[in-house]
């Protein structure tokens, strides 16, 4: 039983083509991104899309724990997603649910083809993904979190992977939806873009939409996760660059 | 295309030129003809041999391979093999340690009877990677360098001192055998 509810507002987008929280039909929310967050990780991340909070982790190479699943010829990739109990409006069972399980291997898949599984044989790859506030599209915001990860621990990859959700709400299509968009929305369809090869790595989808529809969504994926790359690259080069190393090194002396 | 300088940041993904330019070295990947970096680093050109590598920002991670010298502590010693924990290679330490076996028939060139005359637990040894193909990865001890490096007493649990070509213990003055090092009691070694 849900205690709170959420109230389905009258209009979705109003006649000026302005969403509920003032954003336009091509919009964004606001995104921060951060690398190397936390130093006992191998690789690490935060990202901040609109009201999601999300901390990423990447542990490994390592040894397989159970052994057998250890496969001789490339690495496990093992993803793991879970929500905080306060993430939501309601408190969230802290036991792993289906949804999360399920997220757990979407997730996963759509970053596995990135990875150079092949370089590092009967080896693990152990990535963590904590949701601390959830608002919608968390997947996308993973998937975004999750790569940079990965690219922070120096892990061999293809490229960067960005996701982003693209939906219908009032018949119109809309960018980056938000947690009342997405629940009184007519259609959901995450997407998640390998660069540079431009390939697509996740799509799913909820909801009704014509042919013309999805190509135009599709369209629209690819510009909006052109602007989250470029965010990713630019949180990557900031950790990087040549001063911050240097104070590190100091510490470490 | 213009050529990324040497030294710069790339990231995973970044193009940094065509087949025809360069040949493709570590930490990078070759695709439809174009060269993309495979991790976060900096740029390497030489330009004499014409390859392009990337050199990784963040320490390597180092994996058990053959022909590695390795470091590792005894775990568990069964009839005719010891099953040990390797900490780290080279004096670089594994991100996390790996397990390894090592055989009677590889622990010395001498006949051993059974495997406790050459090992004990908790014992510190060096040894050499033989093969990867199987889990747990086989280790060899046969060599002068190779063998036990550090060794505690089975009866006090002292540590072991190495005097006239015999392990004898400090504080009870028991003796031992092992299969030791030259390098015995050198750890920096």
């Amino acid at each position: 039983m849900e205690l709170i509810k959420l109230e389905k507002p009258e209009k979705l987008i109003d006649e000026n083509n302005i969403r509920v929280d003032g954003r336009k039909l091509n919009d964004l929310r606001p995104i921060k991104m951060e690398v190397g967050v936390l130093p006992k990780a191998n690789g690490s991340a935060y990202v901040e899309m609109g009201g999601n909070k999300i901390l990423a982790s990447v542990y490994g190479p390592r040894e397989v724990h159970p052994r057998h699943l250890a496969e001789s010829n490339k690495a496990v990739f093992r993803c793991l997603y879970r929500m905080a109990t306060f993430s939501v409006d309601e408190r969230k069972s802290p036991a792993p649910s289906r949804r999360e399980n399920e997220l757990s291997m979407v997730i996963g898949q759509a970053l596995e083809p990135a990875i150079f599984l092949n370089y590092y044989p009967k080896t693990m790859i152990e990535c963590t993904i904590l949701v601390i506030q959830a608002d919608g599209g968390t997947r996308c915001a993973s998937i975004n979190a999750a790569s940079l990860a990965l690219a922070d621990a120096g892990i061999a990859m293809r490229g960067l992977v960005s996701a982003v959700a693209i939906g219908k709400a009032d018949g119109k299509l809309i960018v980056d939806l938000n947690n009342v968009e997405d629940q009184f929305g007519e259609g959901d369809l995450p997407i998640a873009i390998l660069y540079p090869l431009k390939e697509v790595s996740l799509i799913q989808f909820d909801g009704i939409l014509t042919n013309e529809e999805f190509q135009q969504c599709i369209n629209l994926a690819y510009d909006a996760c052109e602007i989250i790359f470029n965010k990713q690259i630019e949180a990557l080069h900031k950790r990087y660059s040549k001063e911050i190393i240097e104070k590190d090194n100091k510490k470490e002396a | 295309m213009a050529i990324p300088k040497t030294g710069s940041l790339v990231l995973p993904g970044d193009k940094i030129g065509v087949i025809e330019m360069f040949m493709p070295g570590d930490g990078t990947y070759e695709e439809n003809g174009i060269i993309y970096s495979n991790i976060l680093g900096h740029l390497e050109i030489n330009m004499k041999k014409r390859i392009v590598s990337v050199k990784r920002k963040k320490k390597d991670f180092p994996i058990p391979s053959p022909g590695q010298v390795v470091f590792a502590k005894v775990e568990q010693i069964r009839r005719n093999s010891a099953i040990v924990i390797m900490t780290n290679m080279d004096g670089i330490f594994y991100t996390s340690s790996f397990e390894g076996m090592v055989h009677i028939s590889q622990t010395s060139k001498k006949y051993i009877e059974i495997m406790n005359d050459a090992f004990n637990e908790g014992d510190i040894i060096k040894a050499k990677v033989l093969q990867t193909d199987r889990i747990p990865y086989q280790l060899t001890t046969i060599g002068k360098k190779m063998g036990v490096i550090l060794a505690f007493c089975r009866i006090c649990g002292n540590t072991l001192e190495l005097k006239g070509g015999k392990l004898v213990c400090r504080q009870c003055g028991n003796q031992e055998f092992r299969k030791y090092s030259i390098d015995y009691g050198k750890m920096n070694a």
